[in-house]
């Protein structure tokens, strides 16, 4: 850290600080570092950067996890304490890689047995130079997940001890006894209980069962494998809430015959045509998947009765609605 | 005129292998070493794969030229993290000269406001700022010594140009550096994101699959200029763009535009 810094007390960027601002070597300047990152609050810029972020993504399948236990992710990332974490380069806030995301969803594509051709579509595949089929990219797009904006202070201090530092660094050939020095290495963890909100994606219209699907393995995956490091030791699982799907059509369309089928099966010669011009009113702006079962329902009840009729001006109008 | 604003790290990658500890870099201008979003990625997301007769006639098609001409995305504001306020909107002279100087080309209204030039080690920030402490604006490696004022006119100025309604949320974080200050964070301060390929049964990384990833941090806005009328196309208030797309890579933002 340079000198006109050591003054300088809250950090307001905790990537920034955990990057360069480190004081000096000692145990105690890794302690106090971590110690004001915890206890910073996240920049004042981040609730209006999450709001316009939702904004962009509002089609998007949301998925609100919530920390469970520690999460330790992007360990890996270099820092001056040895253990990094992902921290968002602009805004400073924890969050969680959409490539960590899509990693994750393929572990858990294995367990739900999916087809080589499903896998192509929610991960891509490479190319296969034998065959000499080109790659392709997935067809959902697996967004970073982003903290929840209530959640002010994310991070906790955190510690992994090595007991067998000997043991492990000549990879065995040093026998592990009771002798050895603990050696304690303070990290940044996020601590339980912070929720984030993952967006998945798919740019093709009509095809929204996708990423929905996606969603519910990542949920499993989220829940039962952990994301992120040291989830062998309870790092990194979470609590998910699913957003609710949305019916398909046919579900709509058959919980609206459901609806009217008394209705159908009181259509009488009384009062046909009252009965019919109330049902074309009712369907006309309908999606046609929605309407279908309905206007079968009248067309078979009409059938069965023999009174159905091309040249009737209302079954023809029936018809040709279920011809579009 | 339209200028993009990236909600997430954008990555237009150069498609090539770099020599340095960066195994993809992203594209940057040839003479000022700025990262860029090269026209073509611009004009083949906004085509968006379509083949019709319109699309022929603006975007060009084998037989002729496209009736539509996109410019590169310029950089015009970076941000970089800074010990106060998160985080800085910062431009240079050379940068707001450019932007002139394509103003007046295009017959559109100039800037108004005078651009000053900073010292090497100074930074002009406006009245109103969030990124001052102890008269210092302190960004990633670099201390530099706060003129508060000194960028008034010109944070209002491009507030309303580029933010409009929301301009207070960037006049507060808007710092005027040296051309020198820009060209160093534009080479060392852009985000480096580490990726890893894990072997599915030992949940270890597998040999050789760490790479490192450069992409423009989120909150960067560009300038860009499209010439020729009525493209409904241009109006989508987002887009997608660049490399890594299918994790979450290259959402811009349109802002503003005339």
């Amino acid at each position: 850290m340079r000198n006109s810094l050591r003054a300088l007390g809250a950090i307001s960027h905790a990537g920034l600080a955990l990057y360069k601002g480190l004081k000096g070597f000692e145990p105690q300047d890794k302690q106090s570092l971590l110690e004001a990152i915890v206890q910073t609050p996240i920049g004042s810029a981040y609730p209006e950067a999450f709001q316009r972020w939702k904004a962009a993504l509002k089609d998007a399948v949301f998925l609100e996890a919530t920390t469970r236990t520690p999460l330790a992710i992007g360990l890996g990332n270099s820092s001056p304490l040895e253990n990094g974490l992902s921290i968002h380069h602009t805004y400073g806030t924890p969050y969680l890689p959409g490539s960590a995301l899509k990693g994750l969803l393929r572990r858990a594509a294995e367990r739900f047995g999916l087809s080589e051709s499903e896998k192509a579509v929610l991960l891509g595949e490479g190319p296969d130079p034998k065959q000499k089929k080109p790659g392709n990219a997935a067809y959902l797009v697996y967004w970073d997940g982003w903290l929840d904006p209530a959640s002010a202070q994310p991070f906790q201090q955190d510690v992994i001890t090595v007991h067998h530092q000997e043991y492990y660094s000549t990879r065995g050939q040093v026998w592990p006894t009771d002798f050895d020095d603990p050696n304690p290495v303070a990290f940044l963890s996020v601590r339980p209980g912070v929720k984030f909100h993952i967006p998945i994606t798919c740019p093709a219209e009509n095809a929204q069962d996708w990423p929905h699907k996606a969603a519910e393995m990542l949920k499993w995956g989220l829940e039962h494998l952990g994301l992120g490091g040291k989830t062998n030791a309870g790092y990194g699982y979470f609590a998910v809430k699913l957003p609710p799907k949305p019916k398909s059509a046919q579900e709509e369309g058959l919980e609206l015959l459901n609806t009217y089928q008394k209705r159908i099966a009181a259509i009488k010669p009384a009062n046909e045509r009252g009965e019919l011009d109330f049902f074309l009113r009712e369907l006309a702006d309908k999606p046609p998947a929605v309407r279908r079962p309905v206007l079968e329902a009248i067309k078979k009840h009409l059938q069965e009765w023999k009174v159905w009729k091309e040249s009737n001006p209302q079954h023809a109008r029936i018809q040709e609605l279920l011809d579009l | 005129m339209i200028f993009w604003q990236a909600l997430t790290p954008v990555h237009p990658g150069t498609g090539q292998d770099s020599s340095s500890v960066i195994d993809l870099p992203v594209a940057r201008e040839a003479a000022t070493g700025f990262p860029v979003i090269p026209a073509s990625s611009l004009k083949g997301v906004l085509r968006d794969g379509r083949d019709d007769e319109q699309s022929n006639r603006l975007f060009g098609s084998l037989e002729n030229a496209a009736e539509l001409t996109l410019t590169d995305a310029r950089l015009l504001l970076l941000p970089v993290r800074s010990y106060a306020g998160t985080f800085a909107f910062l431009t240079c002279p050379l940068v707001l000269e450019r932007l002139k100087r394509d103003q007046k080309a295009l017959g559109l209204p100039e800037l108004k406001a005078p651009i000053p030039n900073p010292g090497q080690t100074e930074a002009l920030v406006p009245k109103n700022t969030q990124i001052v402490h102890a008269n210092q604006v302190i960004l990633e490696d670099i201390d530099l010594s706060a003129t508060v004022g000194g960028a008034e006119a010109l944070a209002q100025e491009l507030g309303q140009l580029v933010f409009g309604a929301e301009s207070s949320y960037f006049v507060g974080r808007f710092a005027l550096v040296s051309n020198e200050v820009f060209d160093y964070f534009c080479e060392m301060g852009l985000e480096v994101i580490a990726r890893v390929r894990l072997e599915n049964e030992s949940k270890t990384v597998a040999n050789g699959a760490l790479w490192y990833e450069e992409a423009i941090p989120a909150e960067t806005v560009f300038s860009s200029f499209a010439i020729g009328n009525g493209f409904e196309e241009l109006n989508r208030p987002y887009i997608q763009i660049g490399g890594q797309a299918s994790v979450g890579r290259g959402l811009l933002r349109r802002l503003g535009g005339e």
